[in-house]
């Protein structure tokens, strides 16, 4: 398994194993445990087209939504479609089952911005 | 910030804490807010509400006092008889909504919201220049706590060993003796499940709280849970659903006011607001208050706006209600809300448009509440 690597915003992002230009995203432990009991997801569409730091996703939890950013930028080529009939699968598995979305990396050089596990945990603290 | 009494405790007990009308209160604790909502309907929640205020009024002209600021009959109310009514301004709109106790002769207590304390009690002020011979105390050094679902009747019986309370139907209480000291419990909640609010001296808080929460069928519940909860059971949140520009017939709320007090021309005294609520009655307002189910899973909070038509452009012409309350509710497991809509559109089944992240999303009028009460309302 690759490493991770996570932006400010509670967001990680790991390589595919077998093809470098592909990459998951899903929110970090930290993001789960301060959203609460997650209701409902409103992922992005097969296809859409996302510039770094650009709102992607909802996730509205029992009190209010919040907004996804992209970590990179992409294009997105696959969801995480158990999360629509079952949300609560982030708050369980934020780090595995609870993966949001696959995408294409338009700019590698973007991973350079992000931080590295350590270095987020440092951030959180 | 002001903090409740028993923040320490609650802090214990693994509250995360917010701030809400002024108070840190613990918004929710260790088991989550649906874990909490769920609890509360099948066994017991446990609530500190004491940041709401508590008032004690006395004296010989206390009937007068109240028949002047309540839209209802006070001196029909009988001892240990509560009512859920409104303060109302001279233009017919809500100050507050409130719970008013008839504790004993000449005696009464009355429960307002935190978040209007300061505007009431300026209020109730201007009001003792009109009646003499009145006490009003605000009770400060006592905390609220409500305990409620249908485990709550035996959960509070064992705790404080007095089975009368068992007789307690809806909306009535009594005194009761817990240690050595007396305090009072009212069969009435926020939840739509039977339950009860219990008021009783700080000294005696934790001691009271820490009874309760020994029986492992009680669990704390913080105050997001208390919203879904209210929610469920169609019930209004001051500043929310309603404002001191509501009228109650708008926001379904004509049961909180006696009709032939309104309606009576021999009332001497009359209440504030009475004469510019003549003026309206539920065949001339303009909206209403209405349950909103939303399809699909995604919440519909407040200020979101409502359409009558899918195809809108632009969008401001078919505007015609906006959500007041919204959320998601773990009993039917799909999010509800309440809406403001034009009248014409408030029928059950009507189906409306709401405008969520750019997206039209159907919804449909229906009933409320959302999830039947369970008050006690008999007898057993």
């Amino acid at each position: 398994m690759k490493e991770k690597l996570y932006s400010k915003e509670h967001e990680w992002i790991r390589l595919d194993e077998s093809d470098n230009a592909y990459a998951t995203v899903g929110i970090t432990n930290h993001a789960q445990e301060s959203l609460g009991d997650i209701v409902y997801v409103d992922l992005p569409s097969i296809g859409d087209k996302f510039d770094k730091d650009v709102e992607i996703a909802v996730i509205e939890s029992a009190k209010a939504a919040s907004d996804i950013y992209a970590p990179i930028s992409g294009e997105v080529c696959l969801i995480n479609s158990a999360l629509l009939e079952s949300p609560n699968i982030i708050n369980e598995s934020p780090d595995k089952e609870g993966w949001l979305f696959k995408l294409k990396i338009s700019d590698v050089s973007e991973l350079d911005t992000l931080l590295t596990e350590s270095q987020y945990q440092e951030y959180i603290g | 910030m002001k903090i409740l009494y028993l923040e320490a405790l609650h802090k214990q007990l693994g509250a995360k804490m917010g701030e809400f009308a002024g108070y840190n209160m613990p918004l929710l604790y260790n088991a989550g807010l649906i874990k909490e909502h769920i609890h509360t309907r099948t066994q017991a929640g446990l609530f500190d509400i004491s940041h709401m205020g508590q008032f004690k009024i006395m004296g010989s002209d206390v009937e007068h006092f109240f028949n002047y600021l309540l839209p209802i009959y006070v001196d029909k109310l009988k001892v240990g008889k509560s009512r859920y009514t409104l303060l109302l301004n001279n233009q017919g709109g809500i100050i507050d909504d409130v719970i008013l106790t008839k504790i004993g002769e000449q005696e009464y207590g009355l429960v307002v919201n935190a978040t209007c304390l300061d505007k009431d009690y300026a209020h109730f002020l201007k009001a003792l220049n009109k009646y003499k011979g009145i006490t009003l105390e605000y009770l400060e050094n006592r905390v609220l706590f409500a305990l409620q679902g249908p485990d709550a009747e035996s959960v509070l019986c064992d705790a404080i060993g007095n089975k009368h309370i068992q007789a307690l139907t809806f909306m009535t209480g009594m005194p009761f003796t817990f240690q050595n000291t007396h305090a009072w419990i009212n069969r009435s909640g926020y939840t739509g499940e039977d339950g009860f609010e219990i008021s009783i001296d700080n000294e005696y808080a934790e001691p009271l709280f820490m009874a309760l929460l020994k029986d492992p069928r009680v669990s704390p519940i913080g105050l997001g849970a208390r919203n879904s909860l209210r929610l469920e059971a169609g019930l209004c949140l001051y500043g929310h659903d309603m404002n001191e520009s509501t009228n109650p017939f708008e926001a379904d709320l004509g049961f909180t006011i006696s009709k032939k007090r309104l309606i009576d021309n021999e009332d001497s005294i009359g209440f504030v607001g009475k004469y510019a609520l003549r003026a309206f009655d539920s065949t001339s307002i303009a909206t209403l208050r209405v349950g909103i189910k939303p399809k699909g899973k995604a919440p519909i909070r407040e200020d979101v706006l409502l359409y009558i038509s899918e195809d809108v452009n632009p969008i401001k012409d078919n505007q015609i209600g906006h959500i007041c309350s919204g959320g998601f509710s773990p009993t039917l497991n799909t999010p509800i809300a309440f809406a403001y809509v034009k009248t014409e559109y408030s029928k059950i089944g009507q189906v409306l448009w709401a405008h969520l992240r750019g997206k039209l999303i159907e919804v449909e009028v229906c009933e409320l509440p959302f999830v039947p009460h369970n008050y006690n309302i008999k007898n057993k």
